[in-house]
C-alpha cells in the first residue's frame, strides 16, 4: 500500500520541481540579494554622522551603500513578483527587509528615540504607574488611556526601559502591521502576488511618522485586523467579485471578534474607532457589508466614552462646533507649506508629491479594476471614507496626514491593480513594481525623515535635560525654547512645562517674552530654562523662532543674574532662575 | 464538557499550547527579572493568543496569528485598563487576570463545527 502512495507523492512533487527548475537561479538572486540588501543598508545606517544632517533629512547623511542596500531590495522583490508560479516566502523576505531597513534605519544610527512626543508618552506611562490610575484632569492622554495602561504593565511586569521599546517601537510596528495588511490584501485582490505588491506599496508609502510609541501605532494595527476580517469574512464579495458566504461559524466568529477589538479601539485613540465607524458605514451603504449594527455600536460606544472616560475632555471642547473651513484648510495645508527653509519647503513640497502619486496610480487602478470586470467599490471605499474626517477638524493641523494613513491600505490595494494586475504579464508586472519603488525608496526616505533635525536627539541633548531636572525642585517651571526637546518621560505632573515659542505666541516682542517668562518664574518660585541643540534647527528649519531671537535669549539668560548656568555643552545649556540677588 | 477526557494534544494543539503558556504566566509572577522579561510577554501572548484563536477557529493561519496576537494585546491593555479604573492596579493583578482570561478561553469548549487550519490541510484560504 505505501509504495504506491509513496511514488504518487514522489511523482507529484516531481512535476513542480521541473516548473520550478527554471526559477531557481532566480529564486537565489531574490535571498541573496535581499541579504546583501539588509548587511548593507544597516552597516550604512550605523556608519550614518547625523551631526552633518540638513534640513533635507536623514537623506542628507545617509552613505551611498544605503541607497544601494535597499536598492538591492527593490530588485529582489521585483524578481519575486515576475516569478512565476508565485512564491510567496520569496515575496514576503525582501519584503521584511524593507520595512526593516526604512524603519529601522533611525534607531541603527541614535541610541536615542526619535521624536519628542514618544519622551511624552513614555512620561505619561511613568505617571500612570505612579499615580495607579487616570487623572483625566492632566491632559488629553489621560482621557483616552488604554494603551498608556498597556504600557504601563509591559514596563513594571518585564521591568524593561520604555525609551528603549520606544526607540524600535517604528521597525516592530511596520513588521507587525504586515501580516493584517497581507490578510487584508488578500481578500481584496485577485492573486498573492498582487496582495503583497499591495503591501509592499502601503509599506513603501507609510511616510506619516505615525508609528512610533504612541496610542495611533496600537489602534491603527487594530484598525487594520478589523479590516482585515470584516473583507475576508463579513463582505458579501471578495477580490471584486460577488461572493459566497463564508460558513456561519466562521461568521459568527469573525462578527464577534471585530466587535471587541472594535471596542478595544475606543478608550485608546480619538480619531481611530470613528475612521473605523465611518469605513464599515460606507461598506453597508454600498451594501457590501450587511452586519449594519457593527458600525452602529462604534459609535456609540464612542458616544459614550466621551461622556465617561473622556467627560473631562468633551467639558473643555465643543464637540458638535462648525469647523471653519478657511481655517481648516490653513492647518492642514498652509501653514505646511509656508515657512521654513528651501530644503524644508522641498521635503514638504515632496511629500504631498508622494501621496500625489500615489492616489494618481491608485485611480488609474480602480479604472483598470473595474474594465477588468472585478468591482472596486470596496477599495474605493476604504481609500475615500478617510476624507470624510478633513473637514470635521483640524486635529493640530495633523487630519491630511492621518487622512494618507488611513486611507493608505484602500490606495495600496488600488494601486496594486495598477502595478500587477491578474491580465498582465508577469515580467510586466515585475518591471513595473520595480521601476516605481526606486523612486518611491528614496521618496519615502525623504518624506518620512525630512524633520529629523528636529526629532533626532543626542546624549548630550537628553543630559541637558536631566541637568534642568536636578536643579529644579519639583513643583517648579520648566522651560524649553521650543517643543522639540527630549522630555517629560518622567515627572510628567509633578513639574509646570512650557516653551518660549508658546510664550511668544502670548506676546508680540522679544521684549515681552522675557517679561513673561520672569513673571511666570517668579509666581511658580523655581525653574529653568534649558536651550538644546534642535531648538536652534528648529528656529532654523520652521521658521518657529527667528535664530537670532532665540539667539539674542540665549545671551540675556546668560548675562541676567537672575538666572545661573548650571550645564553647558555644545549639546545644551541649563540656567536656573535664582531670583533677585 | 468533559475537558480531561475530550481533546488530545493532537484534536486541539492550542488549548496545550495555551495551558502550557498559562503555566509559563503563573512562574513569571514568581521569578524576578531578567528571566521575568522574557517569560511575561511569551506567557501573555500565546495564552491569550492560542486560547482565542482556538474558539475563533478560523481556517487560515495568518488569520489565527493576526486574530491571536491582536486579541492577546487587546485583553491586556483592557484588564490593565479597568484595573486601574477600578484602583486595584498592579503588574501582578493585571497578569494574574489575563491568565484568568486565557485559563478561561482554554477551558471552553470549542463550538461544534468549528475548523481551522489545524484541522485540515494546513492551507489558507486561497
Amino acid at each position: 500500500m505505501s509504495t504506491p502512495v509513496r511514488t504518487a507523492a514522489h511523482g507529484s512533487s516531481a512535476a513542480p520541481r521541473r516548473r520550478r527548475g527554471p526559477s531557481r537561479p532566480a529564486d537565489a538572486l531574490v535571498v541573496t540579494a535581499t541579504l546583501v540588501g539588509l548587511v548593507l543598508s544597516v552597516a550604512a545606517a550605523r556608519a550614518t554622522r547625523l551631526e552633518d544632517m540638513t534640513d533635507l533629512g536623514l537623506a542628507s547623511v545617509l552613505p551611498v551603500t544605503f541607497w544601494v542596500g535597499t536598492a538591492l531590495v527593490v530588485i529582489a522583490f521585483s524578481v519575486a513578483v515576475a516569478r512565476s508560479p508565485v512564491a510567496e516566502p520569496l515575496l514576503a523576505l525582501p519584503t521584511a527587509v524593507l520595512a526593516t531597513v526604512t524603519f529601522g534605519v533611525q534607531a541603527l544610527a541614535t541610541t536615542v528615540p526619535r521624536d519628542h512626543v514618544a519622551f511624552r508618552h513614555v512620561g505619561v506611562v511613568d505617571q500612570l504607574v505612579t499615580s495607579g490610575a487616570p487623572d483625566a484632569g492632566i491632559d488629553v492622554y489621560f482621557n483616552w488611556p488604554a494603551f498608556f495602561a498597556l504600557g504601563a504593565f509591559v514596563r513594571e511586569s518585564t521591568g524593561v526601559d520604555l525609551l528603549d521599546v520606544a526607540r524600535w517601537t517604528p521597525l516592530l510596528a511596520h513588521l507587525a502591521l504586515l501580516l493584517p495588511l497581507l490578510l487584508l490584501m488578500r481578500s481584496l485582490l485577485p492573486d498573492r502576488r498582487a496582495a503583497w505588491v499591495a503591501v509592499w506599496v502601503a509599506t513603501l508609502w507609510d511616510w506619516v511618522d505615525q508609528d512610533y510609541f504612541s496610542p495611533q501605532t496600537d489602534d491603527y494595527g487594530l484598525h487594520l485586523v478589523v479590516l482585515a476580517l470584516v473583507a475576508g469574512w463579513l463582505l458579501t464579495e471578495r477580490r471584486g467579485l460577488p461572493a459566497e458566504p463564508r460558513p456561519q461559524r466562521e461568521r459568527v466568529s469573525a462578527y464577534v471578534v471585530v466587535l471587541g477589538l472594535g471596542l478595544v479601539l475606543v478608550p485608546t485613540h480619538q480619531l481611530t474607532p470613528v475612521t473605523t465607524a465611518l469605513c464599515l458605514v460606507a461598506l453597508v451603504l454600498l451594501h457590501r457589508l450587511r452586519q449594519w449594527g457593527l458600525p452602529l455600536v462604534l459609535l456609540v460606544a464612542v458616544g459614550v466614552w466621551l461622556l465617561t472616560g473622556a467627560r473631562t475632555y468633551s467639558a473643555g471642547h465643543d464637540l458638535l462646533s462648525v469647523p471653519d473651513l478657511t481655517m481648516l484648510f490653513d492647518a492642514n495645508v498652509g501653514s505646511r507649506v509656508g515657512g521654513g527653509s528651501g530644503l524644508h519647503q522641498l521635503v514638504v513640497a515632496e511629500r504631498m508629491l508622494m501621496s500625489a502619486a500615489l492616489w494618481a496610480l491608485a485611480a488609474v487602478g480602480a479604472w483598470r479594476s473595474h474594465r477588468a470586470g472585478r468591482s472596486p467599490l470596496v477599495h474605493v471605499a476604504l481609500a475615500l471614507t478617510p476624507f470624510v474626517l478633513l473637514p470635521l477638524q483640524a486635529y493640530g493641523g495633523e487630519m491630511l496626514l492621518r487622512v494618507h494613513l488611513f486611507a493608505l491600505p484602500g490606495m495600496a490595494a488600488l494601486a496594486a491593480w495598477q502595478l500587477a494586475p491578474p491580465s498582465a504579464g508577469r515580467l510586466r508586472a515585475g518591471l513595473a513594481v520595480a521601476l516605481v519603488s526606486l523612486l518611491a525608496v528614496p521618496g519615502l526616505v525623504v518624506a518620512r525623515y525630512g524633520t529629523d533635525r528636529l526629532e533626532i536627539f543626542t546624549r548630550g541633548e537628553v543630559a541637558a535635560v536631566q541637568a534642568l531636572y536636578d536643579a529644579v525642585p519639583p513643583g517648579g517651571l520648566l522651560v524649553a525654547a521650543a517643543p522639540q526637546v527630549p522630555w517629560r518621560d518622567h515627572d510628567y505632573a509633578t513639574y509646570r512645562y512650557t516653551t518660549l515659542v508658546d510664550l511668544g505666541s502670548q506676546t508680540t516682542s522679544a521684549e515681552d517674552v522675557r517679561t513673561l517668562l520672569l513673571d511666570r518664574l517668579e509666581a511658580t518660585g523655581s525653574g529653568g530654562v534649558v536651550v538644546v541643540r534642535t531648538a536652534y534647527e528648529a528656529a532654523e528649519s520652521t521658521g518657529s523662532l527667528a535664530p537670532d531671537e532665540l539667539a539674542n535669549a540665549e545671551r540675556w539668560l546668560a548675562s541676567d543674574p537672575r538666572f545661573e548656568l548650571v550645564h553647558g555643552s555644545s549639546d545644551g545649556r541649563v540656567y536656573v532662575y535664582v531670583g533677585e540677588e | 464538557m468533559d475537558v480531561s477526557t475530550s481533546t488530545s494534544v493532537r484534536s486541539d494543539p492550542l488549548r496545550w499550547l495555551a495551558l502550557a503558556a498559562v503555566g509559563v504566566g503563573v512562574v513569571a509572577l514568581l521569578v524576578p527579572p531578567p528571566l521575568r522579561s522574557a517569560l511575561v510577554p511569551a506567557a501573555v501572548l500565546v495564552a491569550a493568543g492560542a486560547g482565542v484563536a482556538r474558539l475563533v477557529a478560523l481556517p487560515s493561519i495568518i488569520a489565527s496569528l493576526v486574530v491571536g496576537t491582536a486579541c492577546s494585546l487587546a485583553i491586556t491593555q483592557t484588564v490593565s485598563l479597568t484595573l486601574m479604573y477600578l484602583g486595584w492596579w498592579s503588574w501582578q493583578a493585571t497578569l494574574g487576570v489575563v491568565l484568568a482570561v486565557a485559563a478561561a478561553l482554554v477551558l471552553a469548549p470549542r463550538p461544534s463545527g468549528a475548523t481551522s487550519w489545524l484541522d485540515t490541510t494546513g492551507g489558507d484560504h486561497p
